[in-house]
């Protein structure tokens, strides 16, 4: 009976090490461009492994943006989806970053039917009438002091 | 009423009604991004993930993205807000990724409905 629930807790165990415990840490995204422009996603990914989580930086995901314009050099990198999760696995966690963007190219962001609506110009505002000018009479001036 | 009577009253409520609800992480943006006079369609998605004590993947998150691009197919989606929370029960949560957002659907080219504007004056 003893040897079989030491089975059971090595089973799930190894079941635990394989699948990892996830954890979503953030997300965050730019606007998404126009369906006609979504026709090459592209997507970076880092990771960073560490034995009991310790981690002795947090560079590993400086390349993810430089990563994503190289996989774009004649366009636009836009819409961009960022997520860092971790996974730990038992003892071992896994950081990583994982961006997903859209390459646009250069001759669909500059077409026509990306401008905005345009909407009518608004009046110019009315002029202002001058401020009135002061009496000469009135005009005082404080000295507050000086050397001579 | 005994304590025992009220703990058990107390836990077995925690249990049936999920114990606390948390938001990790909310953001928004884009909104600058949106012209003066524009149409736009509010569109919403949400996507989860039932964990029983802990959950394999993040899968979800993407899963909100794609529902948010599906839901604006031809246009431009564009003021995001992305809200990351978790709802707690027993032995178990619920990841919870809810985004908001404008469709905003470009018309064609509208310099000519914009110079007739503008010889009508």
């Amino acid at each position: 009976m003893k040897a079989m629930n030491s089975s059971l807790v090595l089973l799930v165990g190894a079941v635990l090490s394989c699948v990892g415990c996830a954890s979503l840490q953030s997300v965050s995204m730019t606007n998404i461009p126009r369906g006609a422009e979504r026709s090459r996603p592209i997507q970076a990914r880092e990771n960073n492994v560490a034995f009991l989580g310790i981690h002795f930086d947090n560079d590993f995901a400086d390349g993810v943006p430089d990563d994503l314009r190289r996989q774009c050099p004649n366009g636009k990198v836009t819409g961009v989806y960022a997520k860092y999760e971790t996974k730990w696995y038992v003892l071992v966690e896994d950081r990583t970053v994982t961006a997903k963007a859209y390459c646009v190219p250069a001759e669909a962001t500059q077409t026509p039917a990306a401008a905005p609506t345009i909407t009518p110009a608004l009046p110019p505002p009315p002029a202002l009438p001058p401020p009135p000018a002061a009496p000469a009479a009135n005009l005082t001036v404080k000295r507050t002091g000086g050397s001579s | 009423m005994s304590p025992r009577v009220v703990i058990g009253f107390l836990a077995l409520c925690a249990v049936t009604s999920g114990c606390t609800h948390s938001v990790h992480q909310l953001s928004v943006g884009g909104l600058d991004d949106i012209p003066r006079g524009a149409r736009l369609q509010p569109i919403q998605v949400e996507a989860d993930q039932e964990a029983f004590l802990a959950a394999g993947d993040t899968d979800f998150a993407d899963q909100a993205l794609a529902r948010l691009s599906a839901k604006c197919p031809r246009g431009r989606v564009v003021g995001i807000e992305a809200r990351y929370s978790t709802s707690l029960g027993f032995l178990s949560y619920t990841n919870r990724m809810k985004i908001t957002g404008y469709c905003l659907r470009e018309e064609a080219p509208p310099a000519a409905s914009a110079s007739a504007q503008t010889a009508s004056r």
